[in-house]
This record gives structure tokens, C-alpha cells and sequence, in this order.
């Protein structure tokens, strides 16, 4: 079986999302899926995308502002309006800086209508919360430490796609505590915008 | 100051009757947000990309109404809108808040906006149903009370 996974993060350094991608592609691997990692990082669509031996989509993507990234939106588009040669398995994968998982439920809602559209099935997808986080534990491996549910949901759902299965979407989020995730984000803030000269309350600047 | 952002090209918006002195915010060449945080942390409220779209955080900070007319896309708006809203984060802080249970940015402005939200386009049920929720949800995020959320079967039926 060979699938196709759409890293569809507009950064160009390394990401959630990237860092998902990988450890999805080594799982699916693990299950005798050939994969192909293609980014989409600009509101063009990747070519070759209707390769007929593909069997199942992935796209993993970062929420802004509680859906789709836009450049996401306009890819969607062109592959509706060009089609591929027959229908393939959907599946999504959405990560937030929020904490909470479930906040990116809007965005597969978004990516399941899709497939209404474009005749694709859509089969399930994930959404990670702290995704913020993410990028920063990118050593420690799926199913360790504050990765240990978000690992083995990530596992669980890379075995329905390589046996072509369907699964309800599923919410996780890191294991760490909401306090300590949100006063390390707003810490990172700070020490950032000090390393661009500014002062701490520039980060509330009004215009 | 009342903002529309609208998907429409500008010679289009002339049957909509939008008051003369609404500030339009249309299709032009706009790049999109590349996720860099710059409107957080190198130029606070305004985006790093200057292609004359940077300012969206103040415009809705200076503004007491905004209407968006979108076409719907699956349930969300459609790439150019929701270009304008990824290119519209600086209006928020970076800095979180708990509300209902769930995180959010804390607002950078001790203000709200009203908003309307006109889609159009062929839809289902479903997908306004999602369309509804996300505007719901960005209220939450972007500090907004909304005021009209409708659909129209095409652009050529957007009623005012």
C-alpha cells in the first residue's frame, strides 16, 4: 500500500507538524506502507499528486485561526477542481498551540466536507493540542514521557490507516500540566521578543 | 470606522450598497501568513510582510463594525478571507487566557467589534453548520459579538 502524506506547515524551519509527519511516516513504514512526504507550503498545488497506486491521504496541518491555514484552503480547491484518477482514503492531523486537542475539531470538520466535495472518503483524523511544545520534544520518542497518550493515539491511527480502516476523530493533547505548558509559552514570549530588542511589554503594544 | 473584508473583486462590490466611507478590504496580491510570530514578537500588532495587508490588526482595532462577505469554502471561508484573518493575529496577544475551560489568547485591545458574516455560495448543512461554529469560534478568539451570521445561494443574492 503506499500513501501519501501532505505536510502542510508554511514554516520553513522545522515544525509540529513536520516532526509529526516524520514519526507518522516511521509508523506507517513499521506496517509495510510506502510512503511519500509532500510539503505544501505555498497556495500552489504539489504536482504528481494523481498517482493512481496511492491508496491514502494524509494531510497534517498546523490550526490558524481555529481552521485551515489559507494556503491549505487553496490547495484543497485546485485538487477538487483537477481530481484524481479515483478516490482515495482521507485522514487529517491538526495541532494547535492551544492546549486543549479538541480545539482543532473544527478544521477536520472542515477537512471531511472536503471529501464530500472532491468524492474522497474521509476516514478519520487527530487533533494534538500543546502542539507548541511539540517541535521542542522532537527526541523524545511517540509513547514517552509528556508524548505517552499523544504517541499512542499517533500509533493507533497510523494501524487503522495501513489496514484501511475508518476511525471517529480523536482529541489528545501532551502530558503536561495546562499551567505549566501555558507559563512556558508565555515565558518563550518574553525571552523572544527581548532577543528582538524589545521590551516585555511590547508584547502588548497597541497601535 | 465600519471594515468589510470581501472575496469579491472590487467592480462586484459596486451592487452590494456598502456605505462609501467603509474602509474595503480586497483581493489583491497578498501573501500568506508564513507562521513566523513576527506580529508578536518583532513588530507587535502588525504583520512582518508588508504587502499592503500588515495593518489588519489595527483596522480591527479601530473599528466598530466588520462585515465579511466570503464564499463559503467546506464550511470556512473562503482562501482570501481566511488569508486576511491568518494575516490578523497581531489584533490578539500572544498571552493566554482560560475561558470556558479552554485556552485563548488574551486580547490586545480592551475593545470588541461587532461582525457580520455573509457566505455565500452553494453549501450544504452540514457545512453551514461548521461555518457557523468557526465564526463562533473566531468571536472567541478575535474578541468579537456577532451580529448577523446568513448564507446566500450565490454572490449574486447577498443582501446587506
Amino acid at each position: 500500500m503506499k500513501a501519501v502524506i501532505f505536510n502542510a506547515t508554511p514554516k520553513t524551519r522545522e515544525s509540529a507538524s513536520s516532526v509529526i509527519a516524520r514519526e507518522l511516516a516511521d509508523m506507517l513504514n513499521g506496517y509495510g506502507v510506502v510512503t511519500d512526504t509532500v510539503t505544501v507550503r505555498t497556495p500552489e498545488m504539489p504536482p504528481d499528486i494523481a498517482d493512481t497506486a496511492t491508496e491514502a491521504w494524509i494531510f497534517i496541518f498546523p490550526l490558524y485561526a481555529d481552521a485551515l491555514p489559507s494556503h491549505l484552503v487553496s490547495v484543497l480547491r485546485q485538487m477538487e477542481k483537477t481530481g484524481t484518477a479515483k478516490p482515495v482514503r482521507v485522514y487529517g492531523i491538526v495541532n494547535c498551540g492551544f492546549y486543549e486537542g479538541r480545539q482543532n475539531r473544527l478544521a477536520l470538520d472542515i477537512l471531511k466536507h472536503w471529501c464530500g466535495r472532491a468524492g474522497h472518503s474521509y476516514c478519520g483524523g487527530i487533533g494534538i493540542g500543546s502542539g507548541g511544545m511539540y517541535q521542542d520534544i522532537r527526541d523524545v520518542p511517540p509513547g514517552k514521557g509528556p508524548k505517552k497518550t499523544a504517541g499512542k493515539v499517533l500509533a493507533g491511527f497510523a494501524e487503522t490507516i495501513a489496514r484501511g480502516k475508518e476511525t471517529e476523530n480523536i482529541f489528545t493533547q501532551m502530558d503536561f500540566p495546562r499551567f505549566l505548558y501555558k507559563l512556558m509559552a508565555e515565558t518563550g514570549w518574553k525571552i523572544q521578543i527581548r532577543r528582538n530588542g524589545l521590551k516585555i511589554k511590547d508584547l502588548n503594544r497597541r497601535l | 470606522m465600519d471594515l468589510c473584508i470581501c472575496d469579491l473583486p472590487r467592480e462586484k462590490t459596486g451592487t452590494l450598497n456598502i456605505p462609501t466611507d467603509t474602509k474595503m478590504i480586497v483581493p489583491g496580491r497578498i501573501h500568506h501568513c508564513i507562521g513566523c510570530f513576527g506580529c508578536w514578537i518583532k513588530t507587535p500588532g502588525e504583520c512582518v510582510i508588508h504587502d499592503g495587508y500588515e495593518d489588519m490588526g489595527k483596522l480591527f482595532a479601530h473599528a466598530e463594525r466588520v462585515t465579511v462577505i466570503s464564499e463559503c469554502c467546506y464550511g470556512g471561508y473562503s482562501p482570501f478571507v481566511k488569508n486576511v484573518f491568518d494575516r490578523s493575529i497581531g489584533y490578539i496577544s500572544p498571552n493566554f487566557r482560560i475561558v470556558n475551560g479552554e485556552m485563548h489568547h488574551r486580547c490586545r485591545y480592551a475593545r470588541r467589534f461587532r461582525m457580520r458574516v455573509l457566505f455565500y455560495g452553494d453549501t450544504t448543512e452540514d457545512e453551514r453548520e461548521t461555518a457557523r461554529a468557526v465564526v463562533k469560534a473566531n468571536g472567541v478568539n478575535f474578541y468579537f459579538d456577532i451580529e448577523d451570521i446568513r448564507f446566500a445561494a450565490d454572490s449574486g443574492e447577498i443582501a446587506l
